[in-house]
């Protein structure tokens, strides 16, 4: 890609044109519908200086992220021996430093807003990384009460951009917080829980809760300003990050036990908690909803049949090894579903359904999404641009 | 061009060029600008529409007569007895041959849509110049839009570090 050619330099370029450019105004029309993977501004922004100011412009890309709506799936971590810890799902972007990256060392808890949150397998340092500039920052140690973490049963952990930063065009320098959960001791029924903030480079007090289950190490979700990670049996542990309050929540357990605890934590479609979970050859993806006296209810909205999405031997194969909602991408709802040695990512939107080029035996994974971030917005523009 | 019928309320539209066109108001309403303008009573029997010369604003017009939704037994177009998908798939067909245009058109015609705020005309006209973005080298996009490079090979050295997640 060294060129970031879609095409080889075989074919010549066209003859030159003699005709007027069009203006800046239509252009950036036209720029408005680009592709949203990251690649296609960047590509743009290379072709002269002049077009990279059109495109760094923070005004266009507030529009070009609102004309697009959700930002692409560009891959996912995964924690399964075989593929690697970052898994690509577009050829146009590779995680920075990802050969630096693997599984031998790290262990991937959450991503989200441009970040990834890892953890050390040996020392259970926790570390931040910034996947599209590939900067990295280790977190200092959680307080005493949340430090008995061992990658064991227990402890969770989710990434998420400081609140009032919803706006910002580059995430790389956004504020994060990092919130980590922890049930004490293997004993079920206390878990508490504490939040690092990248602005004061400090962990804020820990709060508790009582709970009858153990917090588990499967993809948690964000919807509004809370936290839901997922227990061993069905509970919900829920964190609000503005209040700084815990609660817990459950999905009831026979309903758990039907999908054999196979549930992905996910924000509905309309709104609030949702999950997703699969039966047979069918995605269900169900939303809790209050009734008229305030009772929280979860209920089927939609039954996908992903029978005529998947090809027959693999139809054949899923009567033997069922599949599995493995992951959710927020906010470009996107369902990640693991058959047979292969993920699949199906749109909700669209009901596009992709298979990941990259085969493995796929569990939870955590999917990242991004528009294109400018990197240095000041490069060359005071030294040599001529406005 | 639209036939009138009874019933259907109808608009002038005018060209700088002095060229006047009467459309429905339903197909002038295609355009969100002039659908403003309508419905915040802005608009006389007439509407100038300015720097849109008349051979385009006439491909325009013929644009919307074909995108307008039918309504109706009183609908210009027959849609009563065509599927949706067939619909769609005639609109894709009508596009493919509206647009082959000299580039010189096609950026009035990107022009207009912009001006006039026809979402699926912006759509249509633009395609090939982003296809020409998305598919070309950076040589061949600078070319199709006479544009130079004026990076220095350093810059561009630069950008390329800064950007390792596109050129690994």
């Amino acid at each position: 890609m060294d060129d970031l050619s879609g095409r080889t330099a075989a074919s010549p370029p066209p003859p030159p044109l003699t005709l007027p450019l069009p203006h800046d105004n239509l252009l950036l029309e036209i720029l408005l519908r680009l592709p949203p993977e990251p690649i296609y501004l960047l590509r743009a922004s290379l072709v002269s200086k002049h077009w990279r100011r059109l495109v760094h412009d923070a005004r266009f890309l507030r529009r070009f992220r609102a004309f697009h709506g959700a930002p692409p799936v560009l891959g996912f971590l995964n924690n399964q021996p075989g593929p690697p810890l970052f898994v690509p799902t577009s050829d146009a972007f590779a995680a920075v430093p990802s050969s630096m990256m693997s599984h031998d060392s790290w262990w991937a808890l959450d991503c989200r807003h441009g970040r990834a949150l890892l953890q050390h397998r040996n020392s259970g340092n926790l570390l931040v990384w910034h996947l599209m500039s590939g900067e990295q920052r280790c977190l200092p140690r959680p307080p005493p009460a949340l430090d008995g973490y061992d990658c064991g049963p227990g402890f969770n952990a989710a990434v998420l951009r400081a609140a009032g930063n919803e706006d910002r065009l580059d995430c790389r320098s956004c504020p994060f917080l990092v919130a980590v959960a922890l049930t004490h001791g293997g004993h079920a029924d206390l878990t508490s829980a504490c939040v690092y903030s990248s602005k004061t480079g400090v962990w804020g007090d820990v709060i508790s809760v009582a709970t009858l289950e153990e917090v588990e190490a499967r993809p948690t979700t964000l919807v509004g300003n809370t936290l839901y990670w997922p227990m061993t049996a069905g509970c919900i542990l829920e964190f609000d990050v503005d209040k700084y309050s815990l609660d817990t929540s459950e999905v009831p357990n026979d309903m758990f036990c039907y999908y054999e605890g196979l549930i992905v934590l996910m924000p509905a479609e309309h709104g609030g908690l949702g999950f997703a979970a699969v039966d047979g050859l069918s995605l269900h993806l169900f939303s809790r909803v209050a009734t008229t006296d305030g009772t929280l209810v979860w209920t089927l909205c939609r039954a996908i049949d992903l029978n005529k999405f998947l090809t027959p031997d693999v139809v054949v194969s899923c009567k033997t090894f069922s599949m599995e909602a493995i992951g959710v991408a927020e906010g470009a709802d996107v369902v990640f579903i693991y058959a047979c040695k292969c993920a699949y990512m199906l749109h909700l939107k669209s009901m596009q359904f992709d298979e990941v080029s990259v085969k493995g035996t796929y569990a939870s994974i955590f999917p990242y999404t991004s528009f294109y971030t400018p990197v240095l917005p000041c490069l060359l523009s005071s030294r040599n641009d001529k406005v | 061009m639209a036939t009138r019928e009874a019933g259907k309320k109808m608009i002038m539209l005018k060209s700088p060029d002095g060229m006047e066109f009467e459309v429905e108001e339903a197909v002038a309403m295609e355009s969100q600008t002039i659908r403003k303008m309508i419905e915040d009573d802005c608009a006389d029997t007439a509407i100038l529409i300015p720097n849109i010369n008349s051979k385009i604003l006439s491909r325009v017009i013929e644009y919307c007569n074909k995108h307008v939704p039918t309504t109706g037994a009183t609908g210009a177009a027959a849609s009563d007895t065509v599927a949706p998908a067939a619909l769609a798939e005639d609109l894709k067909i009508w596009d493919a041959e509206f647009i082959k245009v000299n580039r010189a058109t096609r950026f009035d015609l990107i022009q207009a849509a912009s001006y006039l705020n026809i979402k699926g005309l912006l759509d249509l006209t633009s395609q090939t110049t982003i296809d020409t973005i998305s598919d070309n080298s950076l040589e061949e996009i600078r070319s199709f839009l006479s544009t130079k490079n004026d990076y220095l090979p350093e810059e561009e050295q630069t950008i390329r570090r800064e950007n390792q997640w596109a050129f690994q």
